[in-house]
Parts: C-alpha cells; structure tokens; sequence
C-alpha cells in the first residue's frame, strides 16, 4: 500500500510538470514555437501521411537528436551513443578531479606544521 | 549481521538496476542506432526503471525534503536539486516523446498531429538529461566505484573461501 501511495505520489509530480508544459504551450511563445515547427516541416507524419510530397527536413542536431530518413536501426549510428558517453566521462573525470584536489588541499591544510628548530 | 547483509543485497539491487538504467539511456539517446521504435519503447520502460530508482530511494527523498531547508548538508542540497532538475527533464522528454510518438501511440490507435513545440522540448530536454546524468554519475561515482570493487572482492573472496567484506553504505547513506 506505501508502494502505491508512494508511486502515486511520483506521478502526482511528474504531471505538475506535464501540467506546466501545457501552461508554456498556451503562451504566446510557446503557441509561436508549435507554429514555427509547422513550418518547418516534421520528420514524421509528413513523410508518411499519403498524397503528400513534401521532403521533410532534418532537424537540428543534439544529444537526443530524432528524425533523418531512416527509422530503423543504424549500426553506424553508434557514434551518437559514443558521444553521450564522452559527455558523461568527462563529467565524472571533471568532478572526481575536482573532489580528490579538494580532499588533497583540506589534507594538506590538516597536516600539523614541522617543529620549528631549536 | 543480518543488517550487513540487507546492506550489500540493497547496494547489489541499486547497483544492478542502476547499471541497466544507465544503459538503457545511453541506447536511449541514440535514436539513429537504435531505430526510433526501440527508442520510444526503451524510454517508456526507462520511466518505469526511473519510478523504480525514486522509489528504492525514497527514504533518503523523504527525509532530504523534509530538512532541505535545515539540517541538510550542502552536498545532499546539491544532490537533491540536481535530481530535481533531472526528475524535470527527463518527465519532459519522456512526455514530449510521446506527444511526436511514431509508434507507441499509434499502437494504441492514438495519433497527434504534428507539433513543433514538442519536438523542439524533447531535445532541448534530452540535451539536458545527458548533462544532468553525467553529474548525478560524477556525484556518486566514489559509491559506485567502492560498491562494484566490493562485489567483486566478495565474489573472489568467497572463491578463496575468506571471509566477507564489511558493508559499504548505500549511495544516499554516502550523501544524507
């Protein structure tokens, strides 16, 4: 029964955040975007909604890029995979770099001075 | 004795379930290699792994929420903002990707029509969850770090017949 509440509670949270995209979406900005993607044409519907033959275009890159002319898997693709692994070595190398000076320097400020000589 | 082993079973489960969900997004974000309609359902089951992972977590949640403003110390604040921001984001992408579904919805006979908006959100939000991802892994890669290590020490050394490790905390032990 906790599961359950607790779980409930999750979705709760995760639909005041869906409930706030729909609120960015009634906005000005957010309605100039949608409208902007319509012009820009989709990668999905268009292409295979019948009668229809208009190229879609290739969105913008990212991280999570979507869309391009191919739906199935692509064993070159893996590149994209490589790179979100990179991104996230470098986090980790970055911050336990980061952590080991900061431990380093605490140590060495811990360290009681050499007895001065007689 | 008995706590020490609930320990390590805990730490195996996080630690398995965590290494799966690390995988599963990282083939998540390669749509291209994946083909879109594993994509859309690795990230549905991602969801799942994600509501799985709150609620493995719940009583370090709980309990941070609780003295956020108080007694918490600073790396637990930045812990639970970053994974806040990341509870954000990935509910973002996830949503809008079913909003620009190709073949999750439409197995349920739903179709939208198409929305530039969305489309824009799901990778300005999956941009972010790789960033985001990579901090939360930085964040606790001492854990991860000390607990495979002790796995695998517990795995030879029950090999070699000597005796068990101590217990390592869990990752949220680590950062309350």
């Amino acid at each position: 029964m906790k599961i359950v509440f607790r779980t409930l509670a999750i979705l709760a949270a995760a639909l005041l955040v869906v409930a706030a995209l729909f609120a960015f979406r009634q906005t000005s900005y957010g309605q100039s975007l949608a409208s902007a993607g319509h012009d820009r044409g989709g990668f999905s519907q268009e292409a295979g909604s019948p009668g229809t033959t208009t190229t879609p275009r290739i969105p913008p890159a990212g991280f999570g890029e979507r869309g391009g002319e191919s739906h199935g898997p692509n064993l070159f693709a893996a590149v994209e995979l490589l790179k979100n692994l990179a991104i996230v070595a470098v986090s980790v190398t970055l911050i336990a770099l980061g952590t080991w000076m900061v431990r380093r320097g605490r140590r060495e400020e811990q360290r009681p001075l050499p007895p001065e000589p007689l | 004795m008995a706590a020490q082993t609930q320990t390590r079973n805990r730490n195996r489960t996080n630690l398995l379930l965590d290494a799966s969900s690390f995988l599963a997004f990282l083939l998540v974000t390669a749509p291209h290699f994946t083909g879109m309609a594993i994509h859309e359902w690795l990230s549905v089951a991602l969801g799942a792994a994600l509501i799985t992972h709150l609620l493995l977590h719940w009583s370090w949640l709980a309990s941070v929420t609780r003295r956020f403003l108080g007694a918490a110390t600073s790396i637990a604040r930045l812990n639970y903002t970053l994974n806040a921001l990341l509870f954000v984001c990935f509910t973002v992408a996830l949503f809008t990707g079913l909003m620009i579904s190709e073949t999750v919805l439409p197995l349920f006979g739903l179709s939208l029509g198409h929305d530039g908006l969305w489309e824009q959100l799901h990778r300005l939000a999956s941009d972010a969850c790789v960033i985001l991802i990579g901090l939360h892994v930085a964040l606790h890669w001492s854990w991860i770090v000390n607990t495979t290590r002790r796995l695998f020490a517990r795995r030879s050394s029950r090999s070699a017949a000597l005796p068990e490790s101590p217990a390592v905390p869990t990752s949220q032990e680590v950062l309350r």
